[in-house]
C-alpha cells in the first residue's frame, strides 16, 4: 500500500496516532466493508475497545509514509508548518495550565475561550497548509474549532478534559501526528 | 540597568492624564487601572520596580471619544518618556544603549478580552543591534525583534492572525540560521503591514509607544471586551489605562534570570516562599514551561543577596495584601526587579490552610477567611493525602509534582494493562517513559500517572490535571523490559503489579502503600470546617446520604435537591431538572457543585423562590460531604 489516499492508510494512521480507533470514530475513516477488508488483510484488529493496528499494519504504514516523505523531498511544507506549530505549542500548553490553576469561574472561562479562539485562528493556516501535502491533518482544524466553540458556549471540559474531544487533547494528537508524519520521535525532540 | 535611587523620579504631580509610578500619585484603580495602581503600591512598599508610567483611564476614554490622544495627554506622555530615559540611563533609538519598554492594558477591573501585552517596544533596525551587543546573543535579539514585529502587526495594526501566520509560512527558511529566520520574519511583517495599509512599524520608538497606547485604548471596545462587560454588567464608562514600563532582561548570563515566586507554597499552603527560577532566561521561558525551572533554593545558592532581597520583598507584599501573593521578577545582572504581583492562584488545600493561618496571625477575621475559600476549594482540600513524607528508603522515584493528590495502586507500564486491571477493580498507577495520545486511555483508567520525561506543562501533566489524577512527571529515563514485567528507573527496578504510592504534590513515588489520612484530621481543616458549619444557615448533616448522582435527598433540614452534574448543564437544563426532581414539593435548598453555584446563583435563587421554597443555594462540600461519597 504505497498510497496515502487509501482507507488502509487513513485507518492505520489514526490507530497509530491515537493508539486505538474507537467505534464511534470509525465512520469518518472508512466504510464497514472497507474495515472488514482491512481486518482480512491483517492490517488492523478489532478489540473490545476499538480497532488497533497490527504489527504488519504498522510496518506497511511506515513504509508508505517513508515513500511519501521521499516524494516530497527533504524539506516539505509539513515540516515548515511544524516549526510554527512548535512556536505556538509551549504558550498554548501554558494557557491550558493557567486555566487548570484558575478558579474556573465565569471570568476564567471567558478568558480561556478568547485565548483558545486566538490559537485556533493562528493554527488554522498551518493545518490547512500541512493538509495540502498530508490531507489527514485537515480534521484537526474542524475538531479544534468544535472544541473552541464548546468552550465559548460555556463548557469548560472542552479545554483540557481528555474524556471529551477537548482542545488540548486534539492539539496533543496533532503534535503526535507531526512526529509520526515527519518520522521523528518525541524522545529525540525532548532530548534536544 | 542600574536601579535609580528610590523616590528620585523627577515628575511633577500636576499631571492630568499621565502619571509616573513613584511620583507620589495615589494607587487609585479608577484612575490608573488595576495594574498601574498595583505598581504604585509596590513602589510604595519600597520594592524595586522598573521605571514606569501610566496613561490614565480618562485619557483612554478621551481618546475613544475624540479618535485621537488629546494634546495634553500626548505632551505628558512625551515628558514621561524623557523621564524614563533619565531614570534608566538609556535612550530611545540609541543603538549603544537602547531603551525598550513594554506596553500593557490595565482596566480598573479584571477584563479578559482586551489587548495583549506588546513587549520590546522601541526595537528598530538600529536598536536591535544594540540589544545584540548588550545580550551578546544575536539569535535572542533578533527573535525579540521578530516577535515584536509580529505582535505589532496583530495587535497594533489589527491584522488577522491567519494573515500573519500565512505570511510567516510563506517564507523560504530552509538552511537559514535562527538569526536569519528572524530577520526574514521581520521583513515579512513589515511588507505585510505595508501591503495592508501602507504603514510598517515606525522607525521612531516614541511613535511606536503612542500607537501601542492607542491600540490598548481601542481594545477597551473590542468585541470580546464588550461581550465580557455585558456578561458581568461592567460599566462601559470605566475605560482602561495603559502601563508603559522599562524592559529588563533576565538573559544576560549566569548572574541574571527570571522567576515567579509565591509568598507561601501554593499547593500545600506551607508558610515559606516557593517558586520557580530560570538562570539566564526571560520571563516567557518560565511561564511557557519550555524548560524545567530551578527552584528558589538554587537562586539562594547562586545569588544569595538577590534571594534575600526577594524573600524580604515577598514578606512585604504578603503583609500588605494580607493574602498569598504571586510575584513575577527578573534578575538583571544581580539586580532584582519586581515586575508584577497579584493575589496568587492556589490549590484548595493551600487556600484553606493559608486562610486559617492568616486568622491566627491576626491579619484577617473568621468571616473573611470563610469568604476567601470557595466551596470547590474546600472540596479539593478534603481529598486524602499521605500522613507523612515516605521514609527515604521507600522512595523509588522523584520528579515534579505535576498534578496534586495522593494515590496508592499497582504499578503498570502499559496502557492495555492499566485498562484491564482497572476494569477488574484495581487501583493502578501507570508508569510511562514518555507520553503520547495513545496513553490517554490508560490515564483515564489509572488512579495516578508517572512519566519519565516532561515538566509541569507537558502534555502528560495537562492531561493528568484535566482529569484530576495525581501525577509525577520527569522522574528520569524509564526503561521497560521487553516482556513488560519490569521497569527500571535510575537503577531501581519496579515490578509490574507491585504496590506504589504517588504523591502528586511533592513529586515522589514510594514503594508500598504509604498510609493515607483524611484531610479533616488536620487541625487547620477541621477548624475551618467548624467555622463554616457554624456560619451556615443549613444544618450540616452528619449521616452519609444515598450515593446517587442527583435527586431529592432527605436531610435534617428537610429534602434537598442535588444536581451533581450541574457544571455541565445549561441554566435552562438545570432549571428544568430542578423542577422535575422537585415535582411540586418544597425544597429548603438546592445543592449544586461550587463552580455552578457561583455562576448561576441568581437564577437558582429565583428558581427556589418560584418553587415556594426558601432561597438557599448551598454548595455541596459545606453540607456534609457524605453526599458525594460514591
Amino acid at each position: 500500500m504505497h498510497d496515502t489516499a487509501t482507507p488502509a492508510f487513513a485507518v492505520v494512521h489514526a490507530a497509530r496516532v491515537r493508539g486505538i480507533v474507537p467505534d464511534d470514530a470509525r465512520g469518518e475513516l472508512a466504510s464497514d466493508s472497507e474495515f472488514e477488508q482491512l481486518e482480512r488483510d491483517g492490517l488492523v484488529k478489532r478489540t473490545a475497545r476499538g480497532l488497533i493496528a497490527t504489527p504488519v499494519g504498522l510496518r506497511e504504514h511506515d513504509s508508505t509514509l517513508e515513500a511519501w516523505r521521499g516524494d516530497l523531498g527533504p524539506v516539505g511544507v509539513v515540516a515548515a508548518t511544524y516549526e510554527r506549530f512548535l512556536v505556538l505549542n509551549a504558550p498554548l500548553k501554558a494557557v491550558c495550565s493557567a486555566w487548570q490553576r484558575s478558579a474556573r469561574d465565569e471570568e476564567a472561562l471567558f478568558s480561556v475561550a478568547g485565548q483558545l479562539d486566538d490559537y485556533l485562528s493562528r493554527v488554522r493556516p498551518l493545518i490547512s497548509r500541512a493538509a495540502r501535502d498530508a490531507p489527514w491533518f485537515a480534521t484537526y482544524a474542524s475538531r479544534l474549532s468544535a472544541a473552541a466553540a464548546a468552550v465559548a458556549a460555556g463548557d469548560g471540559r472542552f479545554v483540557t478534559d481528555p474524556q471529551v474531544d477537548s482542545f488540548h487533547n486534539i492539539w496533543f494528537e496533532c503534535h503526535e501526528d507531526y512526529f509520526v508524519t515527519l518520522g521523528r520521535s518525541r524522545e529525540d525532540e525532548e532530548a534536544a | 540597568m542600574t536601579r535609580p535611587d528610590t523616590g528620585a523620579a523627577p515628575i511633577e504631580t500636576a499631571a492630568r492624564y499621565v502619571f509616573a509610578v513613584g511620583s507620589g500619585v495615589a494607587p487609585e484603580p479608577r484612575v490608573l487601572g488595576g495594574k498601574g495602581a498595583g505598581l504604585v503600591r509596590l513602589v510604595g512598599l519600597g520594592l524595586p520596580v522598573p521605571p514606569a508610567f501610566v496613561v490614565s483611564c480618562e485619557a483612554g476614554l478621551d481618546y475613544l471619544a475624540q479618535g485621537e490622544l488629546s494634546a495634553v495627554a500626548s505632551r505628558e506622555i512625551h515628558e514621561n518618556l524623557v523621564a524614563l530615559e533619565v531614570t534608566s540611563g538609556r535612550e530611545f533609538g540609541n543603538p549603544e544603549r537602547p531603551l525598550l519598554v513594554s506596553v500593557r492594558s490595565g482596566a480598573p477591573v479584571s477584563m479578559p478580552g482586551m489587548m495583549d501585552t506588546v513587549l520590546n517596544v522601541g526595537l528598530t533596525a538600529t536598536t536591535v543591534e544594540g540589544l545584540v551587543r548588550e545580550t551578546g546573543d544575536p539569535r535572542f535579539a533578533w527573535n525579540c525583534y521578530a516577535r515584536f514585529a509580529e505582535s505589532y502587526a496583530r495587535i497594533v495594526r489589527g491584522l488577522a492572525a491567519h494573515e500573519v501566520e500565512s505570511a510567516l509560512l510563506d517564507l523560504e527558511l530552509s538552511g537559514l540560521t535562527g538569526e536569519e529566520r528572524s530577520r526574514a520574519a521581520v521583513a515579512a511583517m513589515q511588507e505585510l503591514m505595508i501591503a495592508d495599509g501602507g504603514r510598517p512599524v515606525p522607525d521612531d520608538p516614541r511613535q511606536q509607544i503612542l500607537e501601542a497606547t492607542e491600540a490598548v485604548f481601542r481594545s477597551w471596545n473590542s468585541e470580546r471586551a464588550q461581550a465580557y462587560r455585558r456578561l458581568r454588567r461592567i460599566d462601559g464608562g470605566l475605560g482602561t489605562a495603559t502601563v508603559v514600563q522599562v524592559m529588563v532582561f533576565g538573559n544576560r548570563g549566569a548572574t541574571s534570570g527570571s522567576g515567579v515566586a509565591f509568598t507561601r507554597d501554593p499547593s500545600t499552603g506551607e508558610a515559606r516562599p516557593y517558586g520557580d527560577f530560570l538562570f539566564d532566561a526571560q520571563g516567557e521561558d518560565v511561564v511557557d514551561g519550555t524548560v524545567d525551572p530551578a527552584s528558589l533554593e538554587d537562586l539562594a545558592a547562586g545569588l544569595p543577596e538577590v534571594h534575600a532581597e526577594l524573600v524580604a520583598s515577598l514578606a512585604r507584599v504578603e503583609e500588605h495584601y494580607r493574602d498569598v501573593c504571586e510575584v513575577e521578577f527578573t534578575v538583571d545582572e544581580r539586580e532584582l526587579w519586581v515586575l508584577q504581583t497579584r493575589v496568587g492562584q492556589r490549590s484548595g488545600r493551600a487556600a484553606l490552610k493559608a486562610a486559617v493561618s492568616f486568622v491566627d496571625e491576626g491579619l484577617i477575621d473568621v468571616a473573611e477567611a470563610l469568604g476567601r475559600v470557595t466551596p470547590a476549594q474546600v472540596e479539593a482540600a478534603a481529598a486524602p493525602r499521605f500522613a507523612a513524607a515516605p521514609p527515604d528508603d521507600d522512595v523509588i522515584m522523584r520528579g515534579l509534582g505535576a498534578s496534586p493528590g495522593a494515590a496508592v495502586g499497582r504499578a503498570v507500564f502499559d496502557v492495555e494493562d492499566a485498562v484491564t486491571l482497572a476494569g477488574e477493580g484495581h487501583s493502578v498507577v501507570l508508569v510511562r517513559p514518555t507520553t503520547s495520545p495513545s496513553d490517554v486511555r490508560g490515564f483515564i483508567a489509572a488512579s495516578a500517572i508517572v512519566t519519565g520525561r516532561g515538566g509541569r506543562t507537558s502534555h502528560a501533566a495537562v492531561v493528568a490535571r484535566g482529569m484530576a489524577r495525581p501525577a509525577v512527571c520527569g522522574v528520569g529515563a524509564v526503561s521497560v523490559s521487553a516482556d513488560g514485567t519490569t521497569a527500571t528507573i535510575d537503577g531501581i527496578t519496579v515490578e509490574r503489579g507491585s504496590i506504589v504510592s504517588v504523591d502528586g504534590v511533592h513529586g515522589t513515588v514510594a514503594r508500598g502503600a504509604q498510609p493515607l489520612v483524611p484531610s479533616e484530621d488536620e487541625s487547620e481543616i477541621a477548624r475551618f470546617l467548624a467555622w463554616a458549619a457554624a456560619d451556615s444557615d443549613v444544618p450540616v448533616t452528619a449521616a452519609p446520604l444515598p450515593a446517587e448522582p442527583d435527586g431529592v435527598f432527605a436531610t435534617t433540614a428537610g429534602p434537598v435537591v442535588v444536581l451533581d452534574d450541574a457544571d455541565h448543564m445549561s441554566e435552562q437544563a438545570a432549571n428544568a431538572r430542578i423542577q422535575e426532581l422537585n415535582a411540586g414539593g418544597e425544597v429548603p435548598a438546592v445543592i449544586v457543585s461550587a463552580a455552578w453555584a457561583r455562576r448561576a446563583e441568581d437564577v437558582l435563587r429565583g428558581t427556589c423562590r418560584g418553587l415556594g421554597s426558601s432561597d438557599q443555594v448551598v454548595s455541596l462540600p459545606l453540607l456534609g460531604r457524605g453526599l458525594r461519597a460514591r
